[in-house]
């Protein structure tokens, strides 16, 4: 009898399981795990200690005007906001950033970068403010320096706010000091820059939470691909946590050839926060006490940062194309596509044993993308 | 039941005595030997233990730790150098951060700059160098 009875609700259990997995997917500990790590967003931040100018709202608006004022540039064509256009999600949907010359890296958004710990595909910056001087003084990008000194010295506003943050006029500062209070105060205005609240992560809290209702709001194919992402896919090894990035670096078979030269990611990222007077380390690091600069004082020289790039992290990324380093893949499709077929003798790295060709159908690869889609604020 | 309570009176005195030499092994210290055979010559370090605790305990992907630690020989402190790492056996690779440690007294060391960046299984490596050639000693944790 007892046999019977558990043979009959092994059935029922069997067939409940299968309607559920009609509408919903089942995750293992592994994938929730890692589900969890993607949230709550946004995450609380809690100012940036390096710089006196975080979270100081004339700043933010001082900030705010600088990034999108073209007089920033040698020949007056070219602001920040050209590149990283506000109402595009803060990139300019080229391959390849083009400023008095063109670059050689693809644009990256400028959202959400409060929560960085590296800067710039290379990590060629270890802070926010340091990372908002390399276009202004770059020959290539905005070739500004003397450009900004005149738009101090010309413009009454600007002169007033620099006077008032600064507590010396700009005619009294070097072009260093000048060039870190302008990177400080842009810093102020990206770091309130953050994306909105997305489909997923109102699926994560129902599923961290068991609400089967508002859980089946989600789509099952993007829950398929999130499935993969944290599962089989190993991506949220790399791409973890609340914005989807590790903050670190790795190489996934893009190429490091330029145009011109090649670009060897990581490794220049390394020298260039090692050596550079603007770097935490330095005295322009407005709370050296704090520990502040422990990241770059420990961080690790290493042949293999060759040809790595950061992890960029996802939340937007649907409105972020084209794709990589180097801009080299158009959609989301392709990246997902490159991953499925990805060419392991092309890395040289030791990150070989995380990334492994996934062989996707076309299902999968469709999962995959309506999930990272689900990574865009839906409102 | 007397004799009972005597032999464990010893045994708790014989195990408190061990660490007696090598002074204040906090109780929350996790305690790992070397593994594998020692190295010619280096028998008088054999019962060489490494006591460490992470701050934090709980080691949170992506943010930086230290460490504190006490190596003991036997019973006297360790007197020889330390060295300490950790990587990702499973992945192939190690920190992108390099730790500093600094010697204070008596076999206690401090280690800074530890930062995992990957959720999984991680191991530490202490190195430890005497006269006799460099040992070491694995610890192995979960985050
Ligand atoms: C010519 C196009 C262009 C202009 C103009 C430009 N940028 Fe960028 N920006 C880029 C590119 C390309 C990258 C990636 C650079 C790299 O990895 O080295 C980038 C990266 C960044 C990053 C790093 C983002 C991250 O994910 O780490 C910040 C911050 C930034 N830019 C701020 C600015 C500011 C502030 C200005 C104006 C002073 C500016 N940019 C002007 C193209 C541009
Ligand atoms: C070993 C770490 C690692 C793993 C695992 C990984 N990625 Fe990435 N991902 C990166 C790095 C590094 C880049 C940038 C590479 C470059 O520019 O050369 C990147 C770029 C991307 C981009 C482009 C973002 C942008 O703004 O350009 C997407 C989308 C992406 N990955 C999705 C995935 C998916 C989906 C998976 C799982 C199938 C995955 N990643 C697995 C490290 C990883």
């Amino acid at each position: 009898m007892a046999r019977i009875r558990h043979i009959v609700f092994g059935v029922m259990l069997i067939a409940s399981l299968s309607v559920i997995s009609e509408d919903s997917v089942v995750f293992t500990e592994t994938e929730l795990g890692f589900i969890q790590s993607h949230g709550p967003w946004p995450p609380v931040f809690e100012g940036d200690s390096s710089n006196r100018l975080s979270g100081d709202p004339r700043a933010i608006v001082y900030g705010a005007r600088l990034f999108s004022d073209l007089r920033l540039s040698r020949d007056g064509s070219i602001s920040c906001a050209t590149c990283h256009v506000p109402e595009n999600n803060f990139v300019d949907g080229l391959s390849l950033g083009k400023g008095i010359e063109d670059g050689v890296r693809n644009t990256t958004t400028t959202s959400n970068l409060a929560f960085n710990r590296w800067f710039g595909w290379g990590g060629d910056a270890d802070s926010l403010w340091m990372q908002n001087i390399r276009p202004i003084v770059s020959r290539a990008e905005m070739d500004g320096v003397q450009a900004v000194r005149n738009l101090h010295e010309s413009d009454l506003e600007f002169g007033g706010w620099f006077m008032e943050l600064q507590g010396e006029a700009v005619q009294q500062s070097s072009d260093e000091e000048m060039l870190v209070l302008v990177g400080k105060a842009m810093a102020a205005f990206l770091e309130t820059q953050i994306t909105g609240v997305t489909s997923f992560d109102r699926f994560r809290i129902a599923l961290l939470s068991g609400d089967q209702r508002q859980m089946q709001r989600y789509p099952i194919s993007a829950q398929r691909g999130l499935k993969l992402f944290s599962g089989r896919g190993q991506c949220s090894v790399c791409h973890f946590g609340p914005n989807f990035t590790n903050g670190e670096f790795a190489e996934t078979g893009i190429s490091y050839f330029t145009s011109k030269d090649v670009d060897n990611g990581r490794f220049s990222g390394i020298e260039n926060v090692k050596t550079s007077p603007l770097s935490l380390l330095g005295k322009y690091n407005d709370k050296p006490q704090s520990g502040n600069a422990d990241k770059t004082r420990f961080l690790r020289k290493r042949h293999d940062s060759f040809g790595q790039f950061r992890i960029p992290g996802l939340r937007s990324v649907a409105e972020t194309g084209p794709y990589m380093h180097n801009g080299s893949l158009e959609t989301l499709h392709d990246v997902v596509g490159h991953y499925s077929h990805i060419d392991l003798d092309r890395l040289h790295t030791d990150g070989q044993s995380i990334l492994k060709p996934l062989n996707l159908n076309t299902t999968e690869i469709d999962d995959l993308v309506s999930f990272l889609k689900s990574l865009s604020d839906d409102n | 039941m007397n004799l009972l309570k005597a032999l464990i009176l010893v045994l708790v005195t014989a195990s408190v005595s061990a660490y007696a030499n090598c002074p204040d092994v906090p109780k929350d210290f996790i305690s790992e030997d070397p593994v594998g055979v020692p190295e010619e010559g280096a028998s008088e370090d054999e019962n060489v233990v490494v006591h460490y605790r992470t701050d934090p305990v709980q080691i949170a992907v992506g943010e930086l730790f230290v460490m504190n630690l006490l190596v003991c020989a036997g019973d006297e402190p360790w007197s020889g150098t330390l060295g300490v790492d950790a990587s990702m056996p499973a992945h192939g690779h190690g920190m992108n951060y390099e730790p500093k440690v600094s010697a204070n007294n008596a076999g206690h060391f401090f280690a800074q700059g530890f930062l995992f960046h990957m959720p999984g299984r991680w191991r530490f490596e202490f190195s430890l160098g005497s006269e006799a050639g460099t040992r070491h000693v694995y610890s192995f944790v979960d985050i």
